[in-house]
């Protein structure tokens, strides 16, 4: 029968460079800010693999089994073009993690040094007026207001806490 | 509160592209990044300094109440978190 003759395609190369694009294209995830963002290292990091194992499935498939599989030159370029995928989808992971350890940053009851720094308006914010400490110092975030006889409104009310989230900026 | 050593232009456009409602800060030459012990040394752009991420939650006595320090910059806290975390001080 002709059909039995003809030599399969072999798809592991194309499924192992899907999963590298993947292996990085995951990692995208945490700009659309979905719930589960701790899975992505996770994730990203089996994919690549999962790239890895096809690659080298379609390579052996090609030349350890010619007569069933055909492709051995496409299989060799596509693995090579995964590995390196792979490769920098290793580097992102390695470089996402690459964080100095603050071992002498605030810790839970401690206290933390104050501050004065430009809000988007220029004006100057100190944590101590954020905390409410100074008379009538607005509280959201307005602080630069030089009215000396505020209303007492409920917004002068100090707030229990404050949340400084520090941040790697916007670029 | 958010921090970074964007200046205050670059800190109006993103509030304004993403609608973000609460107050940014700037702290271009990083003192009080590193003053808080947060300074990434060249992990910006053209290997500037900027802040690695971190979260606190800081009382009214300035003593913080929680925080939360990633170990990897594609896991940070969700706002969930930060929420729940500040019910707790009520």
């Amino acid at each position: 029968m002709a059909a039995t003759i003809e030599r399969q395609r072999n798809r592991a190369p194309w499924i192992a460079l899907l999963l590298a694009v993947a292996a990085i294209f995951s990692n995208a995830i945490f700009f659309l800010g979905f719930p589960g963002q701790r899975a992505i290292p996770l994730l990203s990091a089996a994919l690549a693999i999962g790239a890895l194992v096809y690659a080298v499935l379609g390579i052996m498939r090609a030349f350890r089994q010619p007569q069933v599989y055909s492709g051995g030159l496409s299989a060799s370029i596509l693995g090579v073009v995964s590995l390196l995928i792979c490769a920098f989808a290793a580097f992102v992971s390695i470089h996402s993690r690459d964080l100095p350890a603050s071992a002498e940053a605030p810790r839970v009851g401690q206290k933390v040094p104050d501050f004065t720094l430009a809000d988007t308006n220029g004006n100057k914010v100190s944590l101590e007026q954020l905390l409410g400490k100074t008379i009538g110092s607005p509280l959201n975030g307005s602080a630069a207001s030089t009215d000396i006889h505020p209303t007492p409104t409920a917004a002068l009310v100090p707030p229990k806490a404050v949340l400084l989230v520090f941040y790697r900026g916007n670029w | 509160m958010a921090i970074s050593v964007d200046t205050p232009e670059v800190s109006r456009n993103l509030a304004g592209k993403a609608g973000y409602t609460f107050s940014i800060l700037s702290d271009p030459g990083a003192e009080t990044i590193r003053r808080y012990h947060l300074l990434h040394k060249g992990g910006g752009p053209d290997s500037t300094d900027i802040a690695r991420p971190a979260e606190f939650l800081v009382d009214s006595n300035g003593e913080v109440r929680w925080e939360n320090f990633t170990e990897d910059i594609r896991i940070r806290a969700k706002a969930d978190e930060m929420l729940a975390a500040a019910k707790k001080l009520q």
